[in-house]
């Protein structure tokens, strides 16, 4: 059975807010009582899981004694963010729905039908009823098999490449799976975990097609996610970056080393690399401990998209580095929950792209 | 392509506090018509978590089915979470399928959650684990769970169609399995009342629903080279009985065929209804065909047709 192929990707940003500006909202944010469903429901659903909403809202480190100023410079210095994507006028489903619209009209006329809709995302919905499954569903108007993967924060992205990929081989019928994934934070979700990562807004779609003479792409070659064991990482909220990364490097390390050996690959062959930004350091350790290159890569002090973040950065990879044919791309990231995941593509023609990408992003 | 998988053991777990329709409706400030329509759609009681976490309900769910299966933990090599509301997994950024793997010790098993097909997602799911098993020869088996327990008595209220139940359940999907092969699948997907509550329920919707699920059955059956009249036993979400009455009737279905004993008794348990159905029907016969059905708001639904 033949691979399947990427052959349109599309993202959008929302403009950036300065993490110092971000830090004054967010305090303000969190002197706001809570109403409606979540003051009746939320402080039960985390205590259930040993969280409190303070915890929540400012972790240990950064409790009420800490300015928003000092807060800001701590994480700034740390994991390197010091922007913060912010949508405004949307909510996540409105996100979704939107991105998909824009990957549906990058695609050419002729292109195959959408089959399949799978969304990803961690944040949550506008309202505990709503589906945004369900709403991708309306926006495309015609049949189709939506669901949503989650509860593995980033790495459910690579979780849908690999179950999209299961479909296509199970059901002949199927001729292009749609993969959107979107995050809007809104309080009292912390955009803040500890100091080692910061969340941002953003949307992403793919699209995955059979294989054919005429596909132009890039091939899905191969896709792993695996869970960390408990003994490595708990389950509380992670508060040292030191400590975090310690735990998340050497499984990536692992996981990426298995993936590539397995398709007689070696990381000096890798000509891009896709990298979850949770943080500078996680990402200067993958890829000082692998070899792979730091050229074609980007860099910035942006905030990390979450389940967005793989989709976002493909398209704003392709947009500034062609690809030559047969080239290999490997896409690494994270479950903020304990999961490690990656993936290899190899470049046989560009996908569509549809690029809204309003923060500041720069090359290395 | 195929693959020969089957529900080789199912399990559930419903919470001790059990509740008459008529209490809660005192305790919802609903009226007497509400009432007298619950109990026409056949809801007289309903579970209730009582502040239970739908972790612990999930837990217990599993270690039932583990207890009786006799299930090697290290042998599972995944498990797929669903559910319909959203404060039914982990806040973020946990996982609590995760969790649950590390509760168990399933070492070796990779852990999602399959959703927003609302109370769909359990039988929605198993669309995508058997494409799982078909594109994936080496494995063996997968850990279906579904838990919600809703927390606002007021919400439990489906409109005129039901009440929502507390509860969990599970079943171990296999290869090669001797009993309850999974024969055909299928979803629909309207779109229609994505925004939930949000949205305002047309009353049109109910009547598609009615169309959706007796077209549904007539082609996951059609799917499975059978009628509909073969099926030895329907195994429906525990929403609005006498509609199911109606869908059965215009399929040629006698309706002693309908599993009809938990509509009264434990109302609707979002994803749950159908697994805890085929638990409790312990009389199939074998070789003979039967079907699972669930419906969730939004438009959703999922027909599973298998083999005793």
């Amino acid at each position: 059975m033949s691979a399947p192929v990427v052959t349109a990707v599309a993202a959008y940003v929302p403009p950036a807010v300065p993490l110092a500006r971000w830090s004054q909202i967010e305090e303000k944010l969190n002197a706001t009582a809570l109403t409606g469903w979540a003051r009746l429901v939320y402080p039960q659903w985390f205590a259930a899981y040993g969280l409190d909403l303070q915890q929540l809202t400012a972790p240990p480190e950064d409790m009420p004694s800490a300015s928003p100023g000092a807060a800001a410079i701590g994480i700034a210095v740390q994991p390197g963010i010091d922007l913060v994507p912010v949508e405004k006028d949307r909510d996540l489903s409105g996100l979704a729905a939107d991105i998909l619209q824009a990957i549906c009209t990058a695609r050419a006329p002729e292109a195959p039908c959408i089959d399949v809709v799978v969304f990803c995302h961690s944040s949550l919905n506008e309202h505990v009823s709503t589906t945004t499954a369900g709403r991708l569903r309306a926006a495309i108007g015609k049949p189709c098999f939506p669901f949503a993967v989650a509860q593995q924060q980033g790495a459910s992205v690579f979780t849908a490449l690999r179950l999209a990929a299961d479909l296509l081989v199970a059901e002949p019928e199927l001729r292009a799976i749609l993969i959107v994934a979107a995050e809007k934070w809104c309080h009292p979700f912390s955009r803040r975990i500890g100091r080692w990562t910061l969340q941002g807004d953003a949307a992403g779609a793919i699209v995955l097609e059979r294989d054919s003479p005429s596909t132009q792409g890039l091939r899905l070659l191969d896709t792993a996610v695996q869970p960390l064991c408990r003994a490595d990482a708990p389950f509380g909220l992670p508060a040292s970056l030191t400590d975090t990364n310690a735990i998340f490097a050497p499984a990536l390390l692992a996981l990426i080393d298995t993936l590539l050996s397995e398709h007689g690959r070696r990381a000096g062959e890798i000509a891009t690399v896709i990298a979850h930004h949770v943080n500078l350091p996680l990402v200067e350790a993958v890829s000082r401990q692998l070899g792979l290159p730091s050229e074609r890569r980007l860099t910035d002090r942006r905030a990390y998209l979450g389940t967005a973040e793989s989709i976002v950065r493909l398209a704003e990879t392709l947009d500034i580095f062609p690809l030559g044919h047969g080239e290999l791309v490997l896409a690494w990231g994270i479950g903020l929950g304990g999961y490690v995941s990656c993936a290899l593509f190899e470049a046989d023609g560009t996908p569509a792209r549809y690029l809204a990408d309003s923060a500041q992003t720069g090359e290395s | 392509m195929s693959a020969r998988v089957g529900l080789m053991h199912t399990a559930y777990y419903l919470p001790e506090k059990v509740d008459d329709v008529r209490s809660w409706a005192r305790r919802a400030g609903q009226s007497a018509a509400c009432v007298a329509q619950l109990e026409r759609v056949g809801v007289h009681y309903y579970h209730d978590a009582a502040g239970e976490s739908v972790a612990s309900m999930a837990t217990k769910a599993i270690d039932a089915l583990i207890r009786s299966s006799r299930l090697a933990p290290d042998t599972l090599d995944c498990m797929v979470y669903t559910h319909t509301l959203q404060g039914s997994v982990a806040p973020p950024p946990m996982s609590l399928p995760r969790i649950l793997c590390d509760t168990f010790g399933f070492v070796h098993a990779d852990a999602f959650s399959f959703a927003q097909q609302h109370c769909a997602s359990a039988l929605g799911a198993l669309r995508v684990i058997r494409a799982m098993f078909v594109a994936r020869p080496t494995l063996r088996r997968v850990l279906l769970v579904g838990a919600d327990a809703m927390p606002v008595a007021s919400e439990r209220l489906m409109d005129g169609a039901g009440l929502m139940s507390d509860g969990a359940c599970a079943a171990l999907i296999e290869r090669d399995a001797p009993v309850n092969r999974l024969l055909a699948v299928r979803t629909h997907a309207s779109g229609l009342a994505w925004q939930g509550a949000l949205g305002h329920e047309d009353s049109r919707l109910a009547a598609q629903y009615f169309l959706s699920a007796r077209q549904l059955i007539t082609t996951v059956a059609r799917d499975a080279g059978l009628e509909p009249t073969t099926l030895q036993r329907i195994l429906p979400h525990h929403l609005d009985l006498p509609a199911w009455h109606r869908v059965i009737s215009s399929l040629g279905i006698s309706r002693e065929r309908l599993c009809t004993e938990n509509f009264s008794r434990i109302a609707h348990v979002s994803v749950s209804d159908p697994i805890i159905n085929l638990t409790d029907c312990t009389a199939l016969l074998p070789g003979r065909p039967f079907l699972l059905f669930a419906h969730g708001v939004g438009g959703f639904s999922a027909a599973a047709l298998l083999l005793r």
